[in-house]
């Protein structure tokens, strides 16, 4: 509360001791606020649990993108496998076509 | 001055907690179901409560707007944060619907009416003089604007602190100063015009 001044103070004093007495409830208001208040089921903690899925749904989520990239996406050939896959391209290739032209010809007209 | 009382039970559990711990108790209490708990929470504020929607709204309906204060609490209580204080909360319900009461009756005729249905029946051991005088504070509520008589009544009459209302008006403190100095001049000076000395 502020420190009133003087005039302040006298007009504060005059409001609380003569402000309006406030009539008295019914006597049976409590009993119909709690009896409506036990229609009203409140969702106790139904949301709030639903708010506490949304980062664990999240994290789940990371996780799994991150073991399909794991288990999906190939592994680099090492440097062993990429030669012996060149020497086998390179010899399919030379079996493929030959040097001589004159041998293609008699190939064609056969 | 005039202190209003917010607790009421005798077989009171929190002789050593703050009232602020106590609603929060009583509240956890209440999210679980328990009404039992949410009679307590009545109990303690329905006083405070009443009394600010009386000097707001005047007696009309009083029971029914107290009763809704209170069913908005329990409604809205899964969205009460625990940090907050939780008679803030309720003020601030309070306020609410004392604003939309407000709204919803024609503001200058309902008020004359509201006045006139003020009988002597409503005070105990009516003294001329006294129901003059609560006469004229009342009348003097109703010449202020509704956010002047906000201010006036929660900090003047329900002895609420400015930063407690600057929380529940979710305005500036220094908002709250200005009102309440405006709301006592224009008071101070419907008493004077009144034939009150002060």
């Amino acid at each position: 509360m502020t420190k009133f001044s003087d005039r302040d103070s006298n007009l504060v004093n005059f409001l609380c001791q003569h402000r309006p007495q406030v009539p008295p409830a019914a006597p049976d208001l409590e009993q119909q606020i709690l009896q409506k208040v036990k229609v009203y089921r409140l969702p106790t903690t139904s949301k709030r649990a639903r708010l506490w899925l949304v980062p664990s749904v999240a994290a789940a989520g990371l996780a799994l993108a991150i073991v399909g990239y794991r288990v999906f996406i190939p592994a680099r050939p090492t440097a062993a496998e990429l030669a012996s896959v060149e020497k086998f391209m390179e010899s399919n290739w030379q079996s493929t076509v030959s040097e001589n032209p004159e041998e293609e010809v008699f190939l064609l007209t056969y | 001055m005039l202190v209003v009382p917010i607790r009421a039970s005798n077989k009171d559990y929190f002789h050593h907690k703050s009232e602020s711990k106590a609603d929060n108790y009583l509240v956890q209490q209440c999210l679980q179901g328990d009404t039992q708990s949410f009679g307590q929470l009545y109990r303690r504020h329905q006083q405070k409560v009443r009394s600010i929607l009386y000097q707001l709204c005047g007696p009309s309906c009083l029971d029914d707007l107290v009763q809704e204060v209170f069913l908005r609490a329990w409604k809205g209580l899964p969205k009460f944060r625990r940090t907050a204080k939780f008679s803030s909360w309720l003020y601030r319900i309070t306020w609410n619907v004392a604003c939309d009461y407000r709204q919803a009756t024609v503001q200058g005729r309902m008020q004359l009416q509201l006045l006139q249905q003020r009988t002597p029946t409503q005070q105990q051991a009516p003294d001329l003089i006294s129901m003059h005088y609560q006469d004229l504070v009342q009348r003097g509520l109703s010449s202020l604007s509704f956010d002047h008589c906000t201010v006036l009544v929660l900090h003047d009459l329900e002895q609420i602190s400015q930063k407690e209302i600057a929380d529940i008006l979710d305005i500036p403190l220094g908002t709250v100063k200005s009102r309440l100095f405006y709301a006592r001049a224009a008071m101070r000076q419907f008493l004077v015009q009144q034939g009150v000395q002060l």
